[in-house]
């Protein structure tokens, strides 16, 4: 791929490319940063590759995966965040910086009653939704055991909604 | 019927969603099945998974209201001004070359393999010879033929001096042509007697016959081994050229 070619064909992805790394990471500062990483190491290796059939799956598959690289590396503030982001909503206060309904209040409320590593792995399916490979390989669990657990979290979470909702009934 | 269709659907993705089964975009699929559907359409049983898909849905943000930074692309640009692309070139000829190399070496291999095979094929084809007239250094060219002075001799022996041969070297073999004559075995040596001294000059004949066939044999699988050696010595300096 020519530098022209780079520029004419990957470089007008970048929009799309930080609203996938935003809507995995959460944040806009590591999704800016993620995004310009992306680039700048296809920029390295261009001259090396072919010009892609479809830009934006292309540009979509690449930061999608240097966004599982960064949560495998560095998870810990990952989920930091979005405890942080969604702990104020989850109690009902005027102040957060996200409103939520009263039952994503309670899905919330249901996973910080999880175990650390169940909660891992269903914030990273509900929030980022990744698929079970890539959360697999953002967490460094197999393959099987991330579907178990997302099994298992699944049904308890609907299983406390229904409780939930009866108790309010009565 | 569309309705009970996209109902089927419903319950089919649910279940595999369950069983963590589901594809980002299945999941995708269900919330915008859910959002579709009107509430009263909805069976009573999937009546908390709607609400809970539609609340799930909050919690994931919206990418087609998402504003990126307006000074990103400025930073992309610098990043890509202030790096340089890594010139490849030289790791693609090292990888060329190791290539080159392995392929010749391994040729080389194939070819001595061959050479060798047919080497021992030349040593198979050759019948074996008298051992008393090989393997014994100590014994002396003239004591190993034996001297037939007088051919009308009733009795000639093939006999080396005690003196001379190692005890520990088997007794000899003897090929086909002497084992077709009369033989007297002499115990006591180990030797065996040649009565008829016609047939052993026919015999010594023989052996001679052999030894040059065999020398001659070893000539060509030695021209073949130099052969095969300066084949390959030409193929390396036509690769290195």
């Amino acid at each position: 791929m020519t530098d022209g070619e780079f520029k004419r064909i990957v470089l007008p992805q970048y929009r799309q490319m930080y609203a996938t790394a935003f809507a995995i990471l959460r944040d806009s500062d590591e999704a800016s940063d993620a995004v310009q990483d992306s680039i700048s190491a296809l920029w390295q290796k261009h001259t090396q590759m072919k010009p892609p059939d479809n830009a934006q799956n292309f540009c979509n598959r690449t930061i999608r995966n240097h966004c599982i690289d960064r949560l495998r590396k560095n998870s810990k503030q990952y989920f930091e965040r979005i405890d942080t982001l969604y702990q104020f909503s989850a109690e009902s206060n005027a102040d957060s910086e996200v409103s939520l309904n009263s039952t994503s209040a309670f899905i919330m409320k249901c996973l910080m009653g999880l175990n650390k590593r169940h909660r891992e792995v269903l914030t990273l399916s509900i929030f980022s939704q990744l698929s079970n490979d890539e959360i697999s390989t953002a967490t460094g669990e197999s393959p099987e055991n991330v579907r178990v657990i997302l099994s298992r979290g699944r049904k308890t979470i609907k299983e406390y909604l229904k409780n939930e909702q009866k108790f309010r009934n009565k | 019927m569309n309705k009970n269709s996209e109902i089927n659907k419903l319950r089919f993705l649910l279940q595999r969603y369950y069983e963590a089964q589901t594809s980002p975009e299945e999941e995708s699929l269900i919330v915008s099945l859910f959002a579709e559907i009107e509430i009263q359409d909805i069976p009573n049983d999937l009546i908390f998974d709607r609400k809970l898909f539609l609340s799930m849905r909050e919690l994931h943000p919206l990418q087609t209201n998402l504003e990126t930074p307006d000074d990103l692309l400025v930073k992309i640009n610098r990043e890509i001004t202030e790096k340089p692309p890594i010139v490849s070139e030289v790791r693609k000829k090292k990888r060329k070359n190791f290539f080159i190399y392995t392929g010749s070496v391994a040729a080389a291999c194939v070819l001595f393999a061959i050479s060798v095979q047919i080497i021992n094929k030349s040593n198979i084809i050759a019948p074996p010879i008298i051992d008393n007239l090989t393997e014994s250094p100590s014994v002396s060219p003239e004591e190993s033929i034996p001297k037939i002075s007088d051919p009308l001799e009733t009795k000639s022996v093939i006999r080396k001096s005690k003196e001379n041969t190692s005890l520990s070297s088997p007794p000899p073999r003897i090929n086909q042509a002497a084992a077709e004559t009369e033989v007297v075995l002499n115990e006591e040596s180990g030797y065996i007697e040649i009565t008829d001294p016609e047939e052993a000059r026919d015999i010594l004949v023989e052996i001679s016959k052999l030894l040059a066939n065999n020398s001659i044999k070893t000539n060509e699988a030695t021209h073949i081994v130099e052969n095969t050696v300066n084949e390959y010595r030409e193929i390396t300096k036509s690769i290195l050229k």
